[in-house]
Order: C-alpha cells, then structure tokens, then sequence
C-alpha cells in the first residue's frame, strides 16, 4: 500500500501514451480537473468541517483572470498565475473574516448568497463580457515555445493532460502534508469541537482563514487552466452555484476527508457524465431539428430517445446525488468501510 | 410619490416572498432540514399551471387549487421516498439530498421540455389601474392578495386546528408527543405536504404574470431563505414578515441602483442578519 500513490501517478502518466485518441484523453483531463477540486475542496471541508457552496468563486476567480487578460493582453495563465492567486487570497479572506463566524447552516446558506452574488455581479458586468462570456481568441504558434507561451496546442492534448496530472499531484500532496502536520490536527480539532479548540486558546478563526486560501488557490489554478483548455468563459459554467454543489459533492460523493475520496469519486462521476453528455449531444441536435413539429406521440418519444431538451448529465448526477445522500451518507469510502 | 409607488411594489411582491418563506420555514422548524430544492417545487406548479391553461383552457386562478392538491401529493412523495430517511441523517447529507433533488427537477424539466421559456396564454386577471396616484398591475395585485389569504389559511390551520397543534407538538419535542398519541411521521408527511402545497399556491399566481423556466424557482426560493432567516428559522410568522422586508429592500435597492442588482441587496441583508442576529429580528438572543 505505501507504493500505491506512486504506482498510480505513473499509471496516469502513462495513460495518454496508451489512448492516444483526444476523447479519451479529454475525459481523463477533466477527472484530473475535478479530482483536484474536490481534494482543494476537502481541506477546508473535510479537513476543518466548513461545508461551502461557494467554491466556483474561486473557480471563476481564475477563469475568468486567465480569459480577461489573454484576449486584451495576450498574457496567458504562466504569466498572470500570481495575480489570479492575489485576488484569490484576498477574496478568500474578505469571505472568511465574516463567514467563518457562523456554523452549520447559517454558514452554508452564507458561502451559497455569497456565491449568487458573485453571479449577479459578473453576469452584469460588461468588461467580463456579461451573460455571454470571453472567449480566448484562437491563436497560431510558431514554435514549440510559443505555443507554450500562449498555452495552445493545436495537435495535442499531451501538455494540458500533464499540466493537470500536475495540478492534482500538487493538490493531493498539499492535502497529506497539511493532514499529517500540526495544521491538520488544529484543523481537525475545529471541526469536531470548535469550541473546546478556541478555549485552550487555539486561534481558530486564523487557522479557518489558512484552510480557506489554500483551498481557493488550487481551485483558482484550476479556473485558469479550464479556461485555457475550454478557451471560452462564462458565468453559468464557471461561478455558478451548479459548479459550487458540483465541486464540493464530488469530495462529499467520495468520503468526505478522506485522502482518496474525491479523486475516486470524481474517476466515477466524471467519466459517467462525459460519456453521457458526448453519447447525447449528437442525438439531441437531431432530436430538437425537427421530431416535435411532426406532433403526435411518437414524435415526442422519439423526441425522448434522442435526449430531449438536454442537461441528461445533470440529470443523473442530481439522482446520484440523492441516492448517495439517501443510502449511503457516508460517501462511496462508506462502502468500502463496512467491510473492515 | 415615487417613493410611495416603491414602498408599495415592495410590499406586493413581498406578499409572494412571505408565502414562499413560510413553506420553507414550516418544514425547517418541524425537521431542521433546509430544503434547496423548494424553489423547484414552485417551477413545478409553474409548469402544471402552463399545462393546464394550454390544455384545458383553465386559468390559472382556477387551477390553483388543483395544482395545491397536486403539489401536496407531491410534497408527501418527497418525503415518503427521500426525507423520511434522512431525519437522523447528518447535516450534509440533508443537505445534498435537497441539492441534488434542485439539479435534478431542474435537468428533468429541461430534458422534458427545453430551456424555452413559456407564458400562460390568455388570463382572467389582466391590465393595470391607478387609485390615489398609486399604479397598480391588477395581475401583481391578485397574486399578492391571493398569496396573503393562503398565509391566513397556514397560519389559522396551524394555529387554530387540532392537527396543526398536533404538528407544533411534533416539532417541539418528537418524543413527548409520540407518548401523546400524535403519530409524527403523518406530521412530517404533511409538513412536506402543505409547504409544497403552499409554494404552488405562489407558482400559481405568479404564473398568470411571469414566463415558465426551469431556473425560475431560485430567484424566488434563495430571498425567500433570507426572509426565513429575518423571521428567525423554523419561525412562521418570523417568515411571514421577513418575506415582507425582503420584498421591500429588493424593490427599494432594485430603485436605487438598477433592477438587475436588486437580488445583491437581499443576500447582503442575510449577512448582516446572521453576523448580528443570528435568531431573526423578532426572535429572542
């Protein structure tokens, strides 16, 4: 077991070589890509106990960052990173400061109008291109460092495969590291009795602040690469309180605080959804062409077959969520618990 | 005048407010359960009532009470499948069950019948008069009415009725009033039952005047959380006036600055409330 997480990491690294088609490389992209929001999500979830809904403030924080100064400046995410982390920090903690005061609900219901206002805020604002979004103009590189440089690769999806092998290698890491420490006993201690931890004199409001920022800076990181390798931004898919639930259920799916929850949670959901999203997509075209104006019942279930309206996606993962919620409250690690 | 003209629009949509937050309030108080998808049960009368008018030609003044019938049927199906299991459940999984039911209403609704938004075609409850300088949009005017008349009726069954002091009892203490003789589990089904009915009632009479969408339910359900927060939560008549002042801080920051602001005004009020009160305006420290 001690090999596991490195057996693993060269499995992953070896992935792309083996499936070398762009879908099924895409599909484990955005894994990583979940996997390691949701154990940046676990630190101040699981870790501390602070349940936020509020998460895709981060998310959006560095998308949009990432999209706004690529298509005024041409300056990609290598170089505006440390910006993107700076306003991450200093929202992380004007949303603390006040929110951190307040338990259970109150706390949650806090980070979700937190979240909306956030949304009615850049869904107005016209330098972020409003309810429709920024896109990243196209661009084409002349050599491998300018490709780099402005983080596009036409042919490949190799550097942004790595690129996020990376950013969840980090974000695991970061969370053993913290858990193991002094930090992570502190932080453990906030979540199971807070008010015996602040009595010993255990500054819990800092400690929740440092949880917080940690937390938003790797969601932050994963905005501004989604945003790069999407190359389009806008608010409904990026700081929306869908993404929110969708960031903290995939830690809550696979155990909430657990080490490898999220990332087995998020090599489940994921997969699920993009197959799913990928198998209807063109059989919904063809389902909203026409079927319904022949009318009649017939058109409407072919209609049906061919995926209706859409968002089946989102379908199924709202029914995961109320069956795990339902049955197995204790996340997918639950299961796996019993047996010992 | 103007500003009698806002306290007043302030006022009438807050009604609605109020309506929708007591529904929220009455299953939090007898369950401690926050439901994130009550707004999606609005969508869902919303679309009954679309339904029925193109349909059956019935408008949705007169359809509201079969879409209460229906919305309480459903409301007991909810709990039947999904919330009796999750009363000694934790906190976060309460919660994600009433999230993952507010992804999943809103998926189904647009699976079934797209994202388009739809108006109910002809209504009984039209046009617009003035009285004392006043403007009045009689639609506004009927859903505001109608949505205080079906808070009296809440508030005298739960107050004044056997069966709704039996549900009190079930909320104060489950234990002693299982030794009383009050089988709880009926309460809680009909706890879920009134507040789904009760937001149907709101869906109703908001759709003789507003389009059907699948995310139309949040822009309701979220300040109605705030009104349940100023009313102090599990609080009905806290709810009542909370949807009230909602309503009027919405319309008055919508009239300060522009309408498509006005929801920001409502969330900051719930963090000044749970930062300063954390019981409601009128509930105890």
């Amino acid at each position: 077991m001690r090999f596991a997480p490195a057996v693993l990491i060269v499995l992953l690294a070896a992935y792309p070589l083996v499936a070398t088609l762009p879908f099924p490389q895409h599909i484990v992209i955005m894994a990583l890509l979940f996997a390691t929001m949701g154990t940046a999500w676990n630190i101040l979830g699981g870790l501390a106990g602070q349940v936020s809904i509020g998460h895709a403030v981060y998310f959006g924080i560095g998308a949009y960052t990432a999209a706004y100064f690529y298509k005024h400046f041409a300056l990609s995410a290598l170089a505006t990173w440390p910006l993107a982390l700076l306003i991450s920090t200093a929202a992380s903690v004007v949303i603390g400061l006040p929110t951190f005061r307040l338990r259970g609900h109150y706390f949650v219901l806090a980070s979700v109008f937190i979240m909306q206002a956030v949304y009615v805020i850049v869904s107005n604002s016209a330098t972020l291109g409003a309810g429709i979004g920024l896109e990243l103009p196209v661009y084409r590189a002349k050599d491998w460092t300018d490709a780099l440089w402005h983080l596009q690769f036409r042919d490949s999806k190799l550097p942004f495969y790595y690129a996020a092998l990376v950013l969840f290698v980090a974000a695991l890491g970061t969370f053993e590291w913290i858990r193991r420490r002094r930090l992570g006993l502190i932080l453990t201690a906030v979540r199971e009795e807070e008010d015996a931890a602040r009595s010993l004199g255990v500054d819990t409001m800092r400690y929740k602040l440092v949880a917080l920022i940690v937390s938003a800076a790797f969601t932050t990181l994963c905005g501004m690469f989604y945003a790069h390798y999407v190359q389009y931004v806008e608010p409904i898919s990026t700081t929306s309180l869908v993404v929110s639930i969708e960031i903290a259920f995939i830690a809550i799916f696979g155990g909430i605080g657990t080490v490898w929850g999220p990332t087995l949670a998020a090599f489940v959901i994921i997969p699920l959804t993009e197959l799913l999203r990928a198998y209807l997509s063109g059989r919904i075209a063809i389902g909203l062409a026409g079927t319904l104006q022949d009318g009649g019942l017939l058109a409407y279930l072919k209609y049906y077959a061919a995926g209706g309206g859409g968002q089946i996606d989102l379908l199924i993962y709202g029914l995961i969520i109320i069956l795990i919620a339902r049955f197995q409250p204790r996340g997918m690690l639950g299961f796996f618990r019993r047996l010992d | 005048m103007i500003y009698a003209q806002v306290v007043v629009d302030g006022i009438i949509v807050g009604l609605v407010f109020a309506l929708v937050a007591m529904g929220l309030s009455l299953i939090y108080g007898v369950m401690n359960i926050v439901n994130f998808a009550h707004g999606e049960f609005m969508m869902i009368a919303m679309y009954l009532c679309f339904f029925m008018a193109v349909g059956l030609g019935l408008d949705p003044l007169a359809s509201a009470p079969i879409v209460a019938l229906a919305m309480f049927a459903f409301g007991v199906l909810v709990y039947r499948l999904v919330a009796r299991h999750l009363l000694e459940a934790s906190m976060i999984a309460q919660m994600f069950a009433t999230f993952g039911m507010l992804l999943f209403f809103q998926a189904l609704v647009n699976f079934l019948w797209k994202a388009d938004t739809r108006s109910v075609p002809d209504n009984w409850s039209t046009g617009n008069f003035s009285v004392a300088g006043l403007f009045f949009n009689t639609p506004e005017l009927v859903a505001s009415l109608g949505a205080l008349a079906t808070a009296i009726v809440l508030f005298w069954f739960i107050n004044r009725t056997e069966t709704g002091l039996a549900l009190q009892a079930a909320a104060e203490d489950p234990q002693v009033a299982r030794l009383l003789g009050v089988n709880t589990d009926r309460m809680y089904a009909l706890t879920w039952g009134l507040s789904a009915a009760t937001v149907g009632v709101a869906g109703a009479l908001l759709s003789t005047f507003l389009p059907v969408y699948p995310l139309v339910g949040t822009n309701w359900a979220l300040p109605a959380f705030v009104a349940v927060a100023i009313g102090g939560f599990g609080s009905i008549t806290g709810a009542f006036w909370g949807g009230i002042i909602v309503g009027l801080v919405q319309t008055v920051g919508g009239f300060a600055t522009s309408p498509n602001y006005k929801l920001l005004f409502v969330y900051g009020l719930y963090l000044l409330i749970v930062l300063l009160r954390p019981h409601g305006l009128m509930g105890k420290r």
